[in-house]
């Protein structure tokens, strides 16, 4: 087995130009902006693809109006679309946010009792009724934060 | 360069790595958390999670990546395949050469 030794050079950032680490397949986490560089993101510029959480092309304007490149609920979702698990902050408390078998599943990232988890038939309706103390997710999603993909913790 | 197995001490895994290779993923404690492969042209297509979020999990279990969506080169991934199915033998096959420390 080889130690993970990734060459690392420096290019600008495609979102907000300052120098940013790269390995030597082009991917690396801006820390001025938080962008991470990837060739599939600014291909497909539109998309939400990993391991960003908005499109290059929101990303551009997010920065060019000075604000974070957060996702919103629509861009998390196609993130989970593609990723099937996916996480965020909500008040200090992490919830972890899974789909597999047509089914979507929220919860508190650490809950093991299954009563205490939310189940969805689908993207919209995970989108209009899941809730987190008593509040649709939906309307509280301008507080959440760190959504992002799942990390395996 | 291609091939070869790499372990890494990192919050997460790239999308992209040394084709045909199997990058491990290790927690500070050096807690095996994730292996991810790569394909012959360097983009991952399998994970196997060891732990994360979610009471209905087993663990390990995988997931196939789907770069269809983005329809990477000519050769899109996925299509009409139903990745649930793969996914489910790759999970049965892969817990059991987990079992013969084969992997």
């Amino acid at each position: 087995m080889s130690d993970y030794k990734a060459k690392f050079t420096v290019i600008p950032c495609a979102v907000c130009g300052q120098l940013v680490d790269v390995d030597n397949f082009g991917q690396g986490k801006c820390k001025h902006c938080g962008w991470h560089q990837s060739e599939i993101c600014l291909e497909y510029s539109d998309m939400v693809a990993y391991p960003n959480m908005v499109s290059f092309n929101k990303a551009k304007t997010l920065y060019k109006q000075g604000l974070p490149l957060k996702p919103s609920l629509d861009d998390f979702i196609e993130g989970l679309d593609f990723y099937k698990e996916m996480e965020f902050e909500y008040l200090g408390v992490l919830y972890g946010v899974l789909w597999s078998r047509n089914i979507i599943e929220l919860g508190e990232y650490f809950e093991k009792d299954p009563a205490k988890w939310q189940y969805f038939d689908n993207f919209e309706e995970f989108k209009q009724k899941a809730y987190i103390g008593g509040k649709l997710l939906k309307d509280i999603w301008d507080d959440v934060t760190n959504a992002d993909y799942m990390i395996c913790r | 360069m291609s091939g070869g197995t790499f372990e890494v001490w990192a919050e997460h895994l790239e999308g992209k790595g040394q084709p045909n290779s199997k990058y491990c993923l290790y927690k500070p404690d050096n807690t095996l958390k994730q292996i991810r492969l790569y394909d012959a042209n360097g983009y991952a297509w399998l994970n196997i999670d060891f732990t994360h979020s979610g009471e209905k999990h087993v663990f390990p279990h995988v997931h196939m990546w789907d770069w269809s969506k983005v329809k990477i080169g000519q050769k899109p991934r996925g299509g009409d395949i139903n990745l649930d199915e793969i996914e489910d033998k790759l999970e049965d096959w892969i817990c059991r050469i987990i079992k013969l420390n084969l992997l």
